[in-house]
């Protein structure tokens, strides 16, 4: 039976774990996406005010549409959809590549331009790369791909993943640390405190390397917290143990009644 | 005596010729021709009498006797020297009959060839009559006439036709550099050699990088060539239609010289001078929620008044209350402009950044052309300013040790309660 846990508890973690990776990598990338088309186009084709927006006027550049599968957009009438953005660019990329948008010099919300035939929100104007760890995106967006083709239907898309990977990255984690505190039969522990830490913390420095990869700059408190869990992960197995022991029991159910003496005084002071 | 035999040979001479003391009285001697001084013989009619250059036709002349005598041994004849540079084929001189009566009419028949260099114009065939007031042949008259034919142009030898005029760019402003093409085609049936298309350019035109002159070798029938004039336009020159002359000399298949002019009109289109003279937007920094006003002010710097001008602004859904606004009328002269407001309502739910609003004038312009321009303005949507003076990060960063902490309270309690429980 414990090793039926164990290997339950093993399993839930490494799901937990791969699907927080779509989501990470696909929203930590900045102005990024999944390229839809592609083409070489003229300066001189576009309308004059766009042109304006060109600091390199002498370059050939590339129309290129792309769909961010993490971003969505309120569309009128109360629909939703996911973002997509035309970025003008001297580099190009395949269709089906997860790209990243470096040395943005424009970046708007655009909807009245016809441009490359299709709707879109935003006009980016920068130079297009691969997203790093855009592989994995790719390699989904390949594999839903082949699935629909096999089942004839659009039934699964990439956008689908990303949002079950951004719950399992918002909710996953204390999902994770509550199936394993039940299987120690109980409810809650107190090592979950710092197991919740160390499990968010873990997330983002996840998050801080591909952020890293993807030149995007993060700020002092985040990458604190993104090595917190170095910290938080050995203490939770401490105090998981210590509650165990009879010691800990002790100490905790004696902080329990200061807690509710504390509490029985605040009360009484308020007339409670 | 001496005057009997005179007196004798007067009365025999009278009787003799009982008729002739009645006819027109000639002092030629018979056998003699001399030169009618009356007319009796006169052209009623002539056909044809239009002929182009080479042409071999015949030529029919009626003539009637308009005397009440009738002529006899009447023969016609055509003097080739004087009739030059028309030629005849047949025999010159013609037997009509032995009398023509009075009032009667003869037709004569007399191939006529017209030379390849014959200039166009009128030409007199000179036909004489020649006839006996006596039926023994005796006294005898002629009378010169002179039938009058055209010669023109043919006009399936020789003809050029300016089958298309274009201009690159098509639509012409003032200022603007353009190249005029001229398409000619040889639309004759014979070859024209040494064609020269001289256009003739005016001010506010100018011809720049080529002559007013282009020049053809030859032209076989059916054969097209293109002319090519560079032309530079005066910046300042108004729109209007503008007449160009043009013409075409060449020299023809006999060698001669031929002429042919033209005209035809350029338009010089009115150069777009709307323009968007100002946009303010109030207030100037726009959040979430903020209500306002965005101000679009159009000029027109042109010559002319314009029509149904309309403004209307793209990509401002989230962020404007209406989407076209109607000014009608703005008449030409600096200081004419009118401004239009569009009310300024951002969506709570916006997402912050920039955006690219693409304002748009349309209007009808003086040739009742229907124009547009855009122009982008970008406006920006920014956080809305918190009354607490701390950052969002930090305000996020707090709320999130907040909720730690309450949850770790939480299970702390919890597992104390658990404990109680258990014991």
């Amino acid at each position: 039976m414990a090793q039926n846990k164990k290997s339950i508890s093993i399993i839930i973690i490494i799901l937990y774990l791969i699907l927080l990776v779509p989501y990470i990598i696909a929203s930590n990338a900045g102005e990024s996406g999944i390229v839809i088309e592609s083409q070489k186009m003229d300066i001189k084709s576009l309308p004059n005010d766009m042109q304006d927006l060109l600091i390199y006027k002498n370059y050939s550049y590339n129309i290129i549409l792309i769909e961010d599968p993490a971003t969505n957009v309120n569309k009128l009438e109360g629909k939703i959809a996911k973002e997509r953005k035309v970025v003008l660019s001297k580099e190009t990329q395949e269709k089906g590549s997860f790209v990243r948008i470096d040395d943005i010099t424009t970046d708007i919300f655009v909807t009245s331009y016809n441009l490359i035939d299709q709707p879109f929100e935003k006009l980016v104007i920068g130079d297009i790369n691969k997203a790093g760890f855009g592989v994995v995106i790719e390699t989904i967006n390949n594999y839903i791909e082949q699935l629909n083709r096999l089942i004839l239907s659009d039934v699964f898309s990439l956008s689908e993943i990303i949002t079950v990977s951004k719950v399992d990255f918002y909710g996953g984690g204390l999902l994770v640390i509550l199936v394993l505190t039940i299987f120690s039969r109980k409810v809650v522990a107190l090592w979950n405190i710092p197991a919740i830490a160390a499990i968010y913390s873990f997330q983002i420095f996840l998050v801080v390397i591909v952020s890293f990869v993807n030149k995007i700059y993060v700020d002092e408190t985040t990458l604190a917290f993104a090595f917190l869990f170095l910290l938080a992960l050995p203490l939770a197995f401490w105090l998981q143990r210590y509650e165990e022991t009879e010691d800990g029991t002790k100490k905790i159910y004696g902080l329990y009644l200061k807690n509710n003496e504390i509490l029985s005084k605040i009360k009484h002071k308020f007339g409670m | 005596m001496r005057y009997l035999g005179l007196f004798i040979a007067i009365i025999l001479f009278i009787n003799v010729h009982p008729a002739s003391s009645l006819e027109p009285q000639s002092a030629t001697s018979p056998g003699e021709i001399e030169t009618a001084k009356y007319h009796q013989f006169v052209i009623i009619n002539a056909s044809p009498i239009n002929f182009y250059p080479s042409d071999i036709r015949s030529i029919n002349i009626t003539i009637q006797n308009v005397y009440n005598y009738s002529a006899f041994g009447v023969s016609a004849m055509i003097d080739e020297g004087k009739a030059d540079p028309l030629k005849f084929t047949d025999h010159l001189q013609k037997y009509i009959g032995n009398e023509i009566g009075p009032k009667n009419s003869f037709t004569v028949m007399y191939d006529v060839y017209i030379k390849d260099n014959v200039l166009k114009g009128i030409y007199y065939i000179p036909l004489t009559i020649l006839w006996s007031v006596q039926e023994d042949g005796t006294v005898q008259r002629q009378e010169n006439l002179l039938i009058g034919i055209i010669v023109t142009e043919n006009p399936q030898d020789i003809k050029i036709d300016t089958v298309n005029i274009t201009t690159i760019p098509e639509h012409i402003k003032s200022g603007d550099e353009f190249k005029l093409k001229v398409l000619l085609k040889n639309m004759g049936s014979s070859r024209i050699n040494q064609i020269s298309a001289g256009l003739d350019v005016k001010a506010p035109f100018s011809s720049v990088g080529s002559s007013t002159e282009q020049y053809i070798s030859e032209m076989e029938p059916g054969q097209s060539a293109e002319v090519i004039y560079n032309i530079l336009l005066d910046k300042q020159a108004p729109s209007m239609l503008y007449n160009f002359n043009f013409t075409l000399d060449f020299k023809d298949y006999s060698n001669r010289q031929q002429s042919q002019s033209g005209s035809f009109g350029i338009n010089v289109e009115e150069v777009s001078e709307v323009y968007i003279q100002d946009i303010t937007l109030d207030p100037t920094t726009l959040n979430p929620q903020s209500e306002g006003l965005l101000m679009v002010k159009v000029a027109n710097a042109g010559t002319n008044e314009i029509k149904n001008v309309r403004v209307a602004v793209f990509g401002g859904e989230k962020l404007l209350t209406q989407t076209q606004n109607f000014i009608g009328i703005i008449r030409p002269g600096g200081g004419n402009s009118e401004t239009t407001s569009f009310g300024v309502s951002v969506d709570p739910e916006i997402d912050i950044g920039d955006y690219g609003l693409n304002i748009q004038i349309n209007y009808d312009d003086v040739n009742g052309q229907h124009r547009s321009m855009s122009n982008l303005y970008i406006a920006k949507i920014s956080e809305a300013s918190s009354t607490i003076p701390v950052s969002d990060e930090t305000l996020n960063a707090i709320m999130y040790v907040f909720l730690f902490a309450a949850m770790s309270y939480g299970i702390f309690i919890l597992v104390g309660f658990q404990i109680n429980k258990n014991k």
